[in-house]
């Protein structure tokens, strides 16, 4: 899975910014780097993110 | 309508060191370019995802004809799902590879790009999107690219036809090369980073209209309300072209030019007999006088003909036309991000939504296209939702021809108990897989001007589809209905079926035989009960029935290709059981 969102664009160290969530726990959209996700929450909740001022930064990529 | 065309399966051709393969991430342009190289016309639309099947087509490299696949879109090479698997098994049989990229995100393209120069292929960049570069104030040294990463790169825009020349001269020159040394492996993500640095510029970027419809189409807030906007606005623009097409076009022509040659023709065949029937149909009674009908008489030149060109075709044409719209605009995705909750009660996520709202043109495509989804789980209730719940358009078009005119409450209580059974039969499918929890990724392209030369394309081959495969088996149901009257079969069915028809779902035993004609096709299925003089509840009855029951032959053989016999052994008997209940439930409550 990892490998999988790497690919996508949503790596280690990137800045993320959060564009949009859907309601009661529907998916969020994110950008990273140009590339545009609509990832499940559930996956989303494995990205781990630091916060930087309203942005915010994906620190170490990580799912399970 | 198979409309993603030729080649079907993963098994291509022989392995081949001459043959051209386009291998990218997903929605970069591969097909554009496909069909710029070959001539052959692909369904390219703004979503990732477009192409689920190898294409196949030649082109013609230093004198000679070399085939041209054009692979289905990855994002790596590690086969992180079933599509990367079958884009990197094809890379290991050879041939000269065509790396298309985004120019407009030459980050997570260029990743693609460094795992295949990790690997002996000889090969070219086409960097894509050209054109849409300069709108967004990127600028990348293609030169110093090609440097860094030791093969040719030529800036293409593939929809205009620009650099195709350049690189086909490029794909002639590397095909008379050596392999090119491979990078040595390391870290891709870094040496991306120092590449990315040296070739390109951003400016400064201002707020787009791409940017505003953006906020606008993906906050829940107003995105939600824009989106049920969208799907009625385009609900309406189909009926309403569908509609005007056949009152002020189709019906006239008909009426006019038409039925005096039929009636000719029926005069000349004495008025009677089998070959008038076959060819002109029975005269039936309307309003009290004997006439020809044009949907009532099912002859092969009166109901045959017309129910494909007048009653089917206005529709398909408009349904495919704003479907193409939507598709290339690039709304489909957000539509997916949107709609993802729900479809997770139907025990899939929202990536579903694109082959489901394919499927409603006509359920063969839709079922092809499940194959974006990643589990056979999802694939299996995605296909059995389809085959069961989503009327084709044809199917519709029949629906509002026959129901319209008792008003569109009729017609709306149709789509409103389908909508149920699909939510009767999404949950028991969720419920009944174990373990199993599918979640959304998906890339959200970024909306695109469409560009008329793709929509016409795209409409064209649809509409070849539709009459290529429509046309033989619209008649040969006419046909098989003529001669099941004729040979008195008909009181054979009836008899054996009618009293079940009759006490379970209270219609009349004639409809028995209609759906049993819906295993060919549902809209001539759906005229044989044009003449039953059926209320208009029995009417609602029966089209839903015929909605549940037995998907046409054609859909029958994508779901046997696509899921093996036992899914769809399985997925029928869902089907049998979900109409029965329907029917029965139907019965009582109306
Ligand atoms: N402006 C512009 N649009 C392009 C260009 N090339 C392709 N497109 C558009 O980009 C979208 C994607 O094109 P496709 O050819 O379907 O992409 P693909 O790589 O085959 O995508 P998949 O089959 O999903 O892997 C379509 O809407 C095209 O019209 C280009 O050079 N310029
Ligand atoms: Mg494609």
């Amino acid at each position: 899975m990892q490998a999988r969102l790497e690919n996508m664009g949503l790596r280690a160290g990137k800045t993320v910014t959060r564009l949009s969530s859907m309601p009661s726990g529907g998916p969020i959209m994110v950008e990273c780097g140009g590339t545009r996700l609509a990832l499940g929450r559930g996956i989303a909740q494995h990205v781990r993110v630091r916060e930087v001022a309203q942005r915010t930064e994906s620190g170490t990529d990580r799912d399970e | 309508m198979a409309d993603t065309g030729i080649g079907g399966d993963t098994e291509l051709a022989t392995p081949d060191d001459t043959r051209v393969l386009l291998v990218g991430n997903p929605n970069v342009g591969k097909s554009v370019v496909f069909s710029r190289l070959t001539g052959v016309g692909t369904m390219c639309s703004n979503y990732p995802g477009t192409t689920v099947e190898f294409l196949e087509g030649s082109m013609r490299l230093a004198g000679e004809r070399v085939p041209v696949i054009d692979v289905p879109g990855t994002y790596g090479l590690s086969a992180t799902c079933p599509a990367e698997d079958v884009a990197c098994r094809i890379l290991e049989d050879g041939g000269v590879i065509v790396n298309v990229i985004d120019a407009t995100n030459l980050e997570r393209n260029l990743a693609l790009t460094l795992q295949l120069r990790q690997r002996p292929l000889r090969m070219v960049v086409a960097l894509n999107l050209w054109d849409e570069t300069r709108h967004r104030g990127i600028h990348i040294d293609a030169e110093r690219l090609s440097e860094l990463l030791g093969v040719p790169v030529v800036p293409t825009s593939a929809v205009a036809g620009v650099g195709i020349k350049d690189l086909v001269g490029a794909i002639e020159q590397v095909a008379a090369s050596e392999t090119p040394e491979v990078l040595e492996p390391g870290d891709v993500w870094c040496r991306l980073g120092t590449i990315i640095e040296e070739v390109q510029q951003l400016e400064h970027r201002h707020h787009t209209w791409r940017d505003m419809l953006e906020d606008i189409t993906i906050k829940p807030v107003t995105g939600i309300p824009f989106g049920v906007l969208a799907l009625l606005a385009a609900f309406a623009m189909v009926r309403f072209f569908g509609e005007t097409v056949i009152a002020y076009v189709m019906e006239p022509l008909f009426e006019t030019l038409w039925r005096p040659v039929v009636t000719a023709l029926s005069e000349a065949l004495g008025g009677a007999g089998f070959i008038h029937d076959l060819l002109v149909g029975s005269y039936v009674l309307i309003d009290g006088v004997r006439t020809l009908d044009f949907v009532q008489s099912f002859g092969l030149l009166t109901t045959g003909l017309f129910v494909v060109f007048g009653m089917v075709m206005p529709y398909v044409t408009a349904f495919y036309f704003v479907l193409g719209l939507m598709e290339d605009v690039g709304y489909l995705p957000r539509l997916a991000l949107l709609l993802d909750r729900v479809m997770h009660r139907l025990g899939l996520h929202g990536y579903a939504v694109i082959p489901i709202l394919l499927a409603f043109g006509c359920n063969v495509p839709g079922i092809l296209a499940t194959r974006v989804l990643d589990t056979r789980r999802e694939r299996f209730i995605a296909a059995t939702l389809i085959s069961v719940g989503v009327p084709c358009a044809a199917l519709q078009a029949m629906i509002f021809a026959l129901l319209g005119p008792y008003g569109i409450q009729y017609v709306l209580l149709v789509y409103g108990i389908l909508v149920i059974v699909w939510f009767v039969l999404g949950t028991v499918l969720r419920l009944t897989s174990r373990d199993f929890l599918p979640e959304i990724i998906l890339e959200i392209p970024s909306y695109r001007r469409p560009s008329f030369r793709t929509l016409w394309q795209k409409l064209a081959m649809r509409l070849r589809g539709f009459f290529r495969e429509a046309v033989p088996v619209v008649f040969l149901g006419v046909v098989v209905i003529d001669l099941i009257y004729m040979t008195g079969a008909f009181e054979l069915i009836a008899r054996v079926a009618g009293p079940m028809m009759e006490s379970l779902f209270g219609l009349p035993p004639e409809t028995a035989l209609a759906i049993a004609v819906g295993f060919l096709r549902k809209d001539v299925a759906i005229g044989m009960l044009a003449p039953l003089d059926l209320s208009a509840i029995q009417l609602v009855k029966s089209s839903v029935m015929l909605a549940l029951t037995f998907p046409c032959i054609a859909t029958y053989a994508v779901m046997l290709r696509e899921l093996g016999w036992l899914d769809t052994l399985k997925a029928t008997g869902l089907m049998l059981t979900i109409a029965l209940v329907a029917g029965v439930a139907m019965n009582l409550a109306l």
